[in-house]
């Protein structure tokens, strides 16, 4: 990428390019720190892991945002359409 | 960043708007990226019907039709879901048209990176000797989960012989038999996600995903070049902001990542500041940072994937702690948030109002594109929402299991408040399957609200926000303002739910929500909201993100709002399904 291409700060003279250079690193090293030194930590409290281990030995997609990308609203969905279409009868008496 | 002039400033404003104005001209319908949205929208989901529609799963109306007649005879016997009323569900559920041969071709091509721990290398290659090494693992896992569910069948045949040799007279007999078959639904349930594990396949993910962008950017560039926009810079690039999408679904894909909750907005949002605020967005790519045309676009396809049938899927207590609580908490929030915190803009507080309420990041993206607001109020929503979202999926269930709250109950509460569907199943599969379902069920209901709420928000800000004290506004003014990409969304919504209704359930089951739905539409319309917030990343600026934050105003509304949400769902889910709808609970 050439520097003539940044825009969006002003003066592309050498030592405003090694600041954004320097905050772009230091930027991705806390994005790694967080994605492996924090995270795993975050995980690892005893109010976390239980629920942690769960959705990974389950593989449950807990940071999707819609129910068509989760699987178990799939399976809920089909349960409910069931149980509610052939509910054991006696069951109400 | 440089100081605009205030006139500059002004102009730059009304561009970051989500929404352009609307005249009425004939050529609007190829001229504004509204309409465009609605094509393209259009077009990827006939493109999915057309697939998936004629290639239905083998057999399937005999396999519908037997399953049926079994549940139909069980339920007539029994006093509860026998093992063969849980065998039938299962092969009606096993019914997916994603499983063709070229619904599996379609879901290679789309695949996002895949899961990874350490080695992100992992999300877009595995070679054959590492996927079977995770094939051997997964296998001794699944052997064990495999004897389980075995053991817990065999226990819950003998208590069901024994409850039907007393011919279903004997309550004792019949409740242990309930329990034993509801034991073996949990093993079964955990045995058939470990099996998942044994089918792992080598892969080289960087082809397809360099047809995607391949086929994203003239899927996109099309409409670009119609508009009058030129398309060789659009595509050039839009190469850079396929690739931050890439990264932003490679940080949503790491397993750490996935267990508490942080998903690719927040990544794509990330990465596209960490680039605009440091090195800056590069010229050559501001073409492709095309925010709204991502969203309205994806917006349609998110229309096809609201389904009105699903808000009776669990009787009338759904309706009421799903559809009666949250537009109360949402109208409630909002003048909580106008009168007493005074947000100052309008748009961020409908825009957290809704997140809050309705189900996070998809409510936000919608209503904010409804009404208007501006990139970083929508970033600022989809903030709170993943804070928020990740205490409430750990301390929630925690909670409910502490206090000793029937799971039931605690699933109906869980799914009427956490904002994000996946923390929701999370949260509800860490209690029990009964909490999952419940809880699913209850968040799907009320993502179905989306669509509702975009259009009453879209009409509201058309005809009284948006126009001067006493202004009396026409009909056909309104039509001039409305953003037209909100009658593609809810015509996608009302299209598919007539369609579903008219195929039946099973059948459209197997065809439209695991065919045209979850093997088209869910796939490109993750891809295009995640250019989405890449594009908002790539045009924020930390400062200004700071500004609409001034005071904590919007963690107050959030706060305030949710604790509000909390306790009016708890005490409906209470009244709907143990005290006025109690017969339906005893079904579950």
């Amino acid at each position: 990428m050439s520097i003539k291409d940044l825009n969006t700060h002003p003066g592309n003279d050498e030592a405003g390019m090694i600041r954004r250079v320097f905050w772009l690193s230091a930027c991705i090293c806390f994005v790694l720190v967080f994605m492996f030194l924090i995270g795993p930590l975050i995980i690892k409290a005893p109010w976390v892991r239980p629920i942690a281990e769960m959705i990974e030995e389950q593989d449950i997609e807990a940071n999707m945002f819609f129910y068509t990308e989760v699987e178990e609203f799939s399976d809920a969905d089909s349960f409910f359409r069931d149980t509610m279409k052939y509910t054991p009868r006696k069951e109400n008496r | 960043m440089a100081e605009q002039p205030e006139e500059q400033k002004g102009t730059n404003e009304q561009e970051e708007v989500v929404i352009d104005k609307a005249r009425g001209q004939l050529s609007d319908l190829w001229k504004k990226e509204d309409y465009w949205a609605i094509w393209l929208g259009f077009a990827m989901l006939i493109f999915g019907m057309l697939i998936y529609f004629n290639n239905p799963p083998a057999k399937m109306n005999e396999i519908i039709d037997n399953a049926n007649k079994i549940m139909a005879a069980e339920s007539e016997k029994a006093t509860f879901k026998t093992i063969e009323w849980y065998k039938a569900s299962d092969k009606k559920k096993k019914l997916k048209a994603t499983g063709s041969p070229i619904g599996k071709k379609i879901k290679t091509f789309t695949n996002k990176p895949h899961s990874w721990k350490t080695n992100p290398l992992e999300a877009f290659f595995m070679g054959s000797d590492a996927a079977e090494a995770k094939k051997k693992k997964g296998e001794k896992k699944y052997d064990a989960a495999r004897l389980q569910e075995e053991s817990t069948l065999a226990a819950a045949t003998s208590a069901q012989a024994a409850a039907t040799a007393a011919s279903y007279a004997n309550p004792d007999l019949n409740k242990k038999a309930k329990e034993s078959i509801e034991t073996w639904r949990n093993s079964h349930s955990k045995a058939s996600k470990v099996k998942k594990k044994t089918k792992v396949k080598p892969y080289n993910q960087i082809f397809p995903l360099i047809g995607m962008m391949i086929v994203l950017g003239i899927f996109f560039g099309i409409g670009m070049h119609v508009m009058g926009n030129n398309i060789v810079q659009f595509l050039i690039g839009f190469t850079f902001v396929f690739f931050i999408a890439v990264l932003a679904y490679l940080g949503s894909s790491q397993a750490t990542m996935k267990s508490i909750g942080i998903g690719y907005p927040a990544w794509g949002i990330l990465f596209g500041m960490i680039i605009s605020n440091t090195i800056g967005t590069p010229k050559w790519v501001k073409p492709a940072v095309q925010t709204e045309y991502y969203i309205k676009t994806g917006l349609v396809l998110l229309g096809a994937e609201i389904l009105f049938s699903k808000i009776l899927l669990i009787g009338i207590p759904g309706i009421f702690v799903a559809w009666v609580v949250t537009p109360i908490v949402l109208v409630t929030t909002y003048i909580f948030g106008q009168k007493i915190v005074k947000i100052p803009s309008k748009t961020l507080n409908m825009t957290i109002s809704a997140d809050m309420s309705v189900c996070g990041v998809s409510a936000a993206i919608a209503t904010a594109a409804a009404c208007r607001a501006k990139k970083e109020e929508l970033t600022l929503a989809v903030g709170l929402s993943l804070v928020f979202t990740s205490v409430m999926m750990i301390i929630m269930p925690m909670f409910i299991k502490a206090v000793g709250m029937p799971h039931i109950l605690g699933g109906a509460w869980m799914g009427g408040t956490i904002d994000a569907t996946g923390a929701v199943a999370a949260a509800g599969a860490f209690l029990s399957d009964k909490a999952l379902y419940v809880a699913a069920t209850i968040k799907m209901i009320q993502n179905v609200l989306i669509g509702v709420i975009a259009f009453c928000v879209a009409f509201y800000w058309c005809a009284r926000v948006e126009c001067a004290p006493g202004q009396k506004i026409h009909a056909v003014e309104i039509w001039h303002r409305f953003p037209k990409f909100v009658l593609g969304f809810i015509a996608a919504s009302i299209i598919f739910s007539l369609i579903y209704q008219g195929m039946g359930s099973d059948a459209a089951y197997a065809l439209v929500d695991h065919g045209a739905i979850r093997g088209m539409s869910k796939i490109f319309r993750g891809w295009f909201f995640c250019l989405a917030f890449v594009s908002i990343g790539l045009a924020t600026n930390f400062k200004e993100l700071a500004d609409y934050f001034a005071g904590g105003k919007p963690l107050i509304l959030y706060a305030c709002g949710q604790s509000f949400n909390l306790a009016f769902t708890l005490l409906m889910a209470y009244i709907m399904f143990y005290k006025v709808f109690y017969h339906i609970t005893e079904k579950i």
